[in-house]
């Protein structure tokens, strides 16, 4: 615990058990067990409602690409919850998924996951979230490291790869421009919607920009792959 | 989940089959459901070698990669080319369609290291 000024900083995680509902249809099937009006919870906002009779957080937020909710509870009303989110929504489809299929999703979307895009090794601003890195502010941990990169130029790049031969490409394998190792996967998969490999790789600039061929490499072998425009889908 | 009577079963989660002087592999009911989706298969060429307790192919699934391994010695004779198109036939029928490759073994057969339907579920259930 930490106290500064009139702020105290509380690590209240252990008070809270989360679901994700995601997908087109979560607002229809959250609607009927909640007094909160969805339609006016914007995405990325939250409120403090109810969901079958159950108190909690309601965000409208989630790590798949999808509309869908955050719902935070306290643990001993998970399970309930759960069931009635099941209940609810067993007639619309609802089914239960774990992390290799929400790591499909978000892979598709190219969402930066902490531990293969992003680590204490890598820059966010090499992982594409420039867009959240607030360089005007006062300051914050890493900033002078941040800048002082920046100005020199950074020498990484995030892209996309598409594989155009069969194979699943996976963390840690090699990538080559025009033969030579560029860079590796920070995460791969077979990307269920475009039935085709998929891979976020962290590549040197220079020869990674401008190549017009790219492989990653599979069990010693090479497999061809083509930069594409992210999102994958 | 399905354990035919007449195939032999190994450690490795592989099925065998002894036709005539034949030997047929794939992989069992339970590793297909362990894997999930199956999204890759590469399989060797017919002609080629493999060796008792070696890997001679890949299944891959979303969630994980695993090698295929070899119950004898022998030469490739027959390969299931359907499946680097079709790799989810390893799910729907991992008996019957879903078969890797026929091999014709260096010597004799002894499949009696294997072990039979009814061990290798008791194997499943120790596991």
């Amino acid at each position: 615990m930490q106290h500064s000024g009139d702020y105290q900083l509380l690590n209240r995680s252990l008070e809270f058990a989360q679901l994700a509902l995601q997908g087109p249809k979560a607002a229809a099937i959250l609607a009927p067990l909640t007094s909160a009006d969805l339609a006016s919870l914007q995405t990325y906002h939250f409120c403090e409602s109810d969901v079958a009779g159950l108190s909690m957080i309601i965000s409208r937020t989630g790590y798949t690409g999808e509309d869908g909710f955050e719902l935070y509870c306290a643990p001993e009303d998970a399970e309930p919850l759960w069931q009635a989110l099941m209940d609810q929504g067993a007639p619309l489809g609802l089914t239960p998924i774990g992390l290799g299929a929400r790591d499909t999703l978000r892979l598709e979307k190219a969402y930066a996951l902490y531990g293969h895009e992003l680590s204490d090794k890598i820059l966010p601003l090499e992982a594409r979230l420039g867009w959240i890195t607030k360089l005007e502010k006062p300051d914050f941990c890493g900033r002078a490291a941040l800048l002082k990169a920046k100005s020199g130029g950074l020498n990484r790049q995030l892209i996309g790869l598409r594989l155009t031969q069969p194979g699943v490409p996976r963390e840690r394998y090699v990538v080559r421009a025009e033969g030579h190792d560029v860079g590796y996967v920070t995460s791969g998969t077979m990307s269920p919607s475009l039935r085709q490999g998929i891979a976020l790789v962290l590549v040197e600039k220079g020869l990674a920009l401008s190549a017009a061929s790219f492989s990653i490499v599979i069990r010693g072998r090479e497999v061809a792959a083509e930069k594409v425009q992210l999102p994958f889908v | 989940m399905d354990f035919p009577e007449e195939l032999k079963y190994t450690e490795d989660h592989e099925w065998v089959l002894l036709d005539a002087d034949l030997v047929t592999i794939g992989i069992t009911d339970f590793a297909q459901d362990q894997l999930g989706d199956v999204v890759f298969v590469e399989l060797p060429e017919v002609g080629a070698r493999v060796e008792a307790g070696k890997a001679f192919g890949v299944v891959e699934s979303t969630k994980a990669v695993s090698d295929i391994y070899a119950p004898l010695d022998g030469e490739i004779v027959e390969v299931n080319t359907d499946l680097p198109d079709a790799p989810e036939t390893v799910n729907t029928s991992p008996y019957e369609d879903g078969w890797m490759i026929r091999i014709r073994p260096d010597g004799p057969v002894d499949l009696d290291k294997l072990m039979d339907a009814a061990d290798y579920q008791d194997f499943l259930e120790e596991d």
